[in-house]
C-alpha cells in the first residue's frame, strides 16, 4: 500500500477512484434495468389448458384471483411477487397439499394439485419482446436503401 | 390393500410433476378395476419423498422413481401376484 502511494501522484490515486466509482454505478444502472425489462407471470393450467395468466411483479400489492376447475373454484393470493395456492374444497382436494406448499416465487417454482390436475408455474417475460437490454437502448436509424 | 402415493410436493421442476398428473390418472384408471375384485385400493397424492427423480410414486411403503405408464402396469401385476 505505501509503496503505491510512493508511485502514483494524487492524478492516477483521482482516476482510480473515479474508474472504481463509475464501474460500481454502472454495475448498479445494469441490474435495475434489466430488472425492469422483465414482467413476471403466473400461469395456470388445468388439465393441460392454460386458463389464467397473473401478473406476479414486486410492486403489487396482495390481490386474490379465482379460478374454475371442475365444477369447483380454486383461489390464488399474489403477493410482493409470489403467488400461492389458497385452501381448496376438501372434497376435490383432500390433502391440500397444494395449499401447503405455500408460496412460490421462482421460476423454476410450480403449485400443483394432482387429484384436479392443476399446475401453476411461473414464467418471465421479456417486456420488449427479442431485444435484448444493449439493442433496446440503441436508437433505431431507418434504413435507407437509396 | 394397495396403497398408492404420488409426490406432488416438488418445488423445483425436478421431479417434472407435468408427468406426475399424468402418472396420477394412470393409477386412477387401475382404481376401480381393483375395487371390482375387492382389492382395497387406496390413492393419494404426498408430501416430497425426498428422491428427487420424478414422477415418484410410494406404493405400500416402496418408492419407485421415474415413473412411466409401463412400469405402473409392471409394478400392479407384480403386487398383484
Amino acid at each position: 500500500m505505501g509503496r503505491l502511494v510512493e508511485t502514483t501522484t494524487v492524478g492516477d490515486r483521482l482516476l482510480i477512484l473515479f474508474i472504481i466509482i463509475s464501474s460500481i454505478i454502472s454495475i448498479f444502472y445494469i441490474i435495475q434495468s434489466s430488472t425492469d425489462s422483465i414482467e413476471r407471470y403466473a400461469l395456470v393450467h388445468v388439465n393441460g389448458i392454460e386458463i389464467a395468466e397473473i401478473p406476479v411483479n414486486i410492486k403489487n400489492q396482495s390481490k386474490t384471483y379465482k379460478f374454475e376447475y371442475g365444477e369447483n373454484v380454486g383461489v390464488l393470493e399474489t403477493s410482493n411477487g409470489r403467488i400461492r395456492m389458497l385452501p381448496m374444497d376438501v372434497d376435490s382436494c383432500p390433502e391440500g397439499i397444494c395449499s401447503d406448499i405455500g408460496w412460490i416465487e421462482h421460476s423454476y417454482q410450480s403449485i400443483v394439485c394432482l387429484p384436479n390436475k392443476i399446475v401453476v408455474t411461473i414464467e418471465n417475460k421479456e417486456k420488449n419482446g427479442d431485444l435484448d437490454m444493449i439493442t433496446r437502448n440503441q436508437e433505431v436509424i431507418p434504413y435507407d436503401q437509396s | 390393500m394397495i396403497k398408492v402415493e404420488v409426490c406432488s410436493n416438488c418445488k423445483t421442476r425436478v421431479c417434472d410433476l407435468n408427468r406426475g398428473i399424468d402418472i396420477y390418472e394412470e393409477f386412477r384408471q387401475y382404481e376401480e378395476l381393483f375395487w371390482e375384485q375387492e382389492i382395497e385400493f387406496n390413492l393419494s397424492e404426498c408430501e416430497c419423498l425426498g428422491v428427487c427423480n420424478g414422477p415418484v410414486v410410494k406404493i405400500n411403503g416402496k418408492i419407485y422413481t421415474e415413473v412411466d405408464a409401463d412400469k405402473v402396469e409392471f409394478i400392479l401385476n407384480e403386487l398383484m401376484k
